[in-house]
């Protein structure tokens, strides 16, 4: 028996068990296994990939269970980067048990991963998850009956009630420890047996990448890449031309290997369910009469979006207020108790200090925003606005449901980026990630807002912020489509998802949700946010003594002279717009520290030193350049990737830079 | 349901097909991976689907395999139904 592995500690004895939870999305996979591992879990990225995997421990009698929460897939085709995961792991990673869950308000489509999952390996546990939905539709289902038809153990269960997760440990000890036995019933691909059967002849006896014959020979049938790939390399030129004109002469294959798996989950479900002459009427019913309503849904969506940006910004800002206050006051104590000079003592409170308050001013946004997305995802909204959104988005060429981080990225681009996660494609995920830096945050706005009413009259300021607004919104266009042409490739994907029954979230997934993403992006965040505060305030204040301007950052400054010429800025701008990658606020304090003089207000001295032409190029590039820090950090953990966190950052840059020199040159031409 | 009912003979795409109606699949057109995808979400040629909103802007809700499903109104038009009436 593979895998059980003894282990010693401290005289006691314990056999530890590799599980892994299967199963379609929105079945209850995350209360499932939060429930069995509660705080003992881990969350990393696959290696390579932005698909997040959870691994956790649960300890029962002499049992320790390494539970892996496999991403949620529909099927085991290599289709998409999840499935591909999923079935990797089943097959290299060799768990001593997969349990997959299945929804049984669902449970004919939802059986169809079983017979899927069943062709890989036999060590198969069926966890019937909302029991109680299922009746509330009238279903009636045998759960024992249906463990006789399929031959896999089965555990019916209410997760969110905690009710069956003991008899699921159990089983699951029971079945590795070979005390309950599995002998799935087989799968009969009729009208292609005798295909199947040359192919696992052509294929011959040894098992490719891991896997059977038999099932490669299903996976070729069903035009499967990643099989095709994998067995081109490893098979002789020869027999692979054999192989290639056997599936050019089964096309219609994939459908009939389709009918052939629903039909064995028909075949079971006829013995051990019942299904009301009539489906009941249920809430969800009702519920979508209104909110997936073409236009009422529309609208209920306004609002509720118009909610999340109050609760997260609004809701959060006494408290940043507050951290905010904690911050500085620390600063002061620290600067009348530490022993050190000016230098010293500024490094740490202006440099690391501010540092480490930027990355705390984050931390009451996130915590909010995050449990408000666990909220709208585990109650089954999060599917409607990709319902109702997918007309509109479409034309942007995005997926629905890309709306909501795209728009929250107007409150902070750290969680718009963080809020792509809840795509179900990596390249629209990738592709909202990368689109965020150039959408203006509140941070930026503040800026803009500021120039805007020190350099132009009163009745021109609100037309400038709209124009420069609508600037905004063509380039967000502009990039996307540049994106999917150039860096993102492919075709979107056409809208095919499932709208699970709504549900109340629980307490504890929301929680752990929030508490794993929080302490993720801390993490990182604090370590280079800090970083690059003590670099900036360093370039600012070396070499000691030095006047501004022959500081390091004042030299950056002139050194970015030339650059600043395409766009008509000063050295002065350049440098607050190198301060502004640390927080765009921060430009703000850097021009008032560089043009300010003591006994004039930022805005006088804002006034005297730039032309309003000038004035507008500035707020034009500081609402498109580069992310903040925050904002890579956030790419970075979504996308793992250093080649797409460079592209964050350059992409923007040249936007702006093309858009503020546009503006600065077509301006000096108007006006003569 | 009666039964010496004559078959319906009506062939529709599921993007014309009201809300209420009931209709079996007939044909899909798409490439592999579509079919691939579609057939993981239930709809395979033979299932029955019911319509539980078609709004004739954005995209159509269907009940199938115990389970409700969205499908972009460009992709129900690539997928032919047999209506059978309404429910």
């Amino acid at each position: 028996m593979r895998g059980l592995g003894i282990q010693r500690f401290w005289g006691e004895v314990w056999m530890e068990l590799r599980v892994a939870l299967a199963g379609n999305p929105n079945v209850g996979k995350s209360t499932i296994f939060n429930m069995l591992t509660g705080m003992h879990q881990h969350v990393a990225n696959w290696p390579g990939k932005t698909v997040e995997r959870k691994e956790g421990i649960c300890r029962f009698d002499d049992h320790v269970l390494h539970i892996v929460d496999l991403p949620g897939i529909y099927s085991l085709t290599a289709s998409s980067v999840e499935e591909l995961i999923a079935r990797e792991f089943i097959v290299q990673e060799r768990p001593d048990i997969v349990v997959v869950i299945a929804d049984a308000s669902g449970i004919e489509r939802n059986l169809y991963l079983l017979a899927q999952v069943l062709e890989l390996t036999d060590r198969v546990i069926l966890a019937l998850n909302k029991m109680d939905l299922a009746e509330t539709k009238g279903y009636r289902i045998d759960a024992h009956k249906l463990q006789e038809e399929t031959g896999v153990p089965t555990v019916p269960m209410v997760a969110r009630r905690a009710q069956g997760i003991r008899e699921l440990v159990e089983r699951i000890v029971e079945v590795a420890n070979g005390d309950v036995g599995v002998s799935p019933k087989p799968i009969r691909y009729s009208g292609l047996e005798g295909t199947l059967n040359r192919l696992e002849e052509l294929l011959g006896r040894q098992a490719v990448g891991g896997y059977t014959p038999r099932w490669l020979a299903v996976k070729l049938l069903e035009g499967d890449a990643e099989v095709e790939r994998l067995l081109k390399a490893s098979l002789n030129a020869d027999l692979w031309k054999q192989v290639e004109e056997l599936l050019r002469a089964n096309e219609r294959a994939p459908m009939l290997i389709a009918d052939a798996r629903y039909a064995w989950v028909r075949e079971t479900l006829a013995q051990c369910m019942h299904r009301p002459a009539r489906e009941a009427i249920t809430i969800t019913d009702s519920f979508d009469h209104v909110l997936a309503h073409p236009i009422i849904g529309l609208l209920i969506f306004i609002i509720v979006l118009a909610c999340i940006f109050w609760l997260t910004f609004r809701l959060s800002e006494p408290l940043v207020i507050a951290l905010d206050g904690i911050i500085s006051w620390a600063g002061e104590r620290l600067r009348a108790m530490l022993p050190f000079g000016d230098f010293v003592k500024g490094l740490i409170i202006d440099g690391a200090l501010s540092g480490f308050g930027a990355v705390m001013s984050l931390l009451p946004v996130l915590v909010v925003f995050f449990i408000l997305m666990s909220v709208l995802e585990d109650s089954g909204y999060m599917a409607r606005v990709a319902f109702v959104m997918d007309g509109l988005m479409h034309m942007l060429k995005l997926h629905g449901k890309a709306a909501l981080p795209l728009i929250l990225a107007y409150g902070c681009n750290v969680v718009g980026v963080m809020g792509s996660r809840i795509l179900e494609s990596e390249r629209d995920r990738v592709l909202v990630a990368i689109l965020n830096p150039i959408i203006p945050c509140s941070a930026r706005l503040s800026v803009m807002a500021f120039i805007v009413a020190a350099l132009f009259p009163r009745h021109l300021q609100v037309t400038v912020m709209l124009g420069l607004h609508m600037i905004n919104l063509l380039m967000v266009f502009v990039a996307g489509i540049l994106l999917r042409l150039f860096a993102i490739k492919g075709e979107i994907t056409p809208l095919m998802i499932e709208l699970p029954i709504y549900s109340v979230p629980t307490m504890r997934n929301i929680i752990l949700f929030a508490w794993h993403k929080v302490v993720a992006f801390l993490k990182r965040a604090s370590i280079i946010i800090v970083s690059v505060s003590i670099i900036i305030w360093l370039l600012s204040h070396l070499p000691v003594g030095a006047p501004m301007h022959e500081t390091y950052l004042g030299k950056l400054g002139s050194l970015l002279q030339p650059f600043g010429k395409l766009i008509g800025l000063d050295w002065r701008s350049c440098a607050a717009l190198v301060t502004g990658f640390l927080a765009k606020e921060n430009s703000l304090a850097t021009l008032s520290v560089l043009y300010g003089s003591p006994q004039e207000g930022l805005m006088e001295s804002l006034r005297k030193a730039m032309t309003p032409l000038q004035a507008l190029s500035f707020t034009a590039f500081q609402m498109l350049y580069i992310p903040c820090v925050a904002t890579v950090v956030a790419i970075w953990l979504e996308t793992r990737s250093f080649k797409l966190v460079a592209l964050a950052v350059i992409y923007p840059l040249v936007i702006a830079t093309i858009v503020a020199g546009l503006i600065y040159h077509f301006g000096i031409w108007l006006t003569g | 349901m009666k039964s010496e009912e004559p078959e319906c003979k009506r062939l529709v795409p599921l993007s014309e097909l009201p809300s209420g109606e009931v209709g079996i699949v007939e044909a899909i057109y798409g490439g592999r991976r579509v079919l691939e995808r579609l057939s993981s979400l239930g709809i395979t040629v033979g299932t029955e689907i019911s319509v539980i909103q078609n709004a004739f802007v954005g995209p159509v809700l269907i009940n199938v395999r115990d389970v409700r499903v969205a499908i972009g109104r460009g992709m129900a038009r690539e997928i032919l139904i047999r209506a059978k009436g309404s429910r």
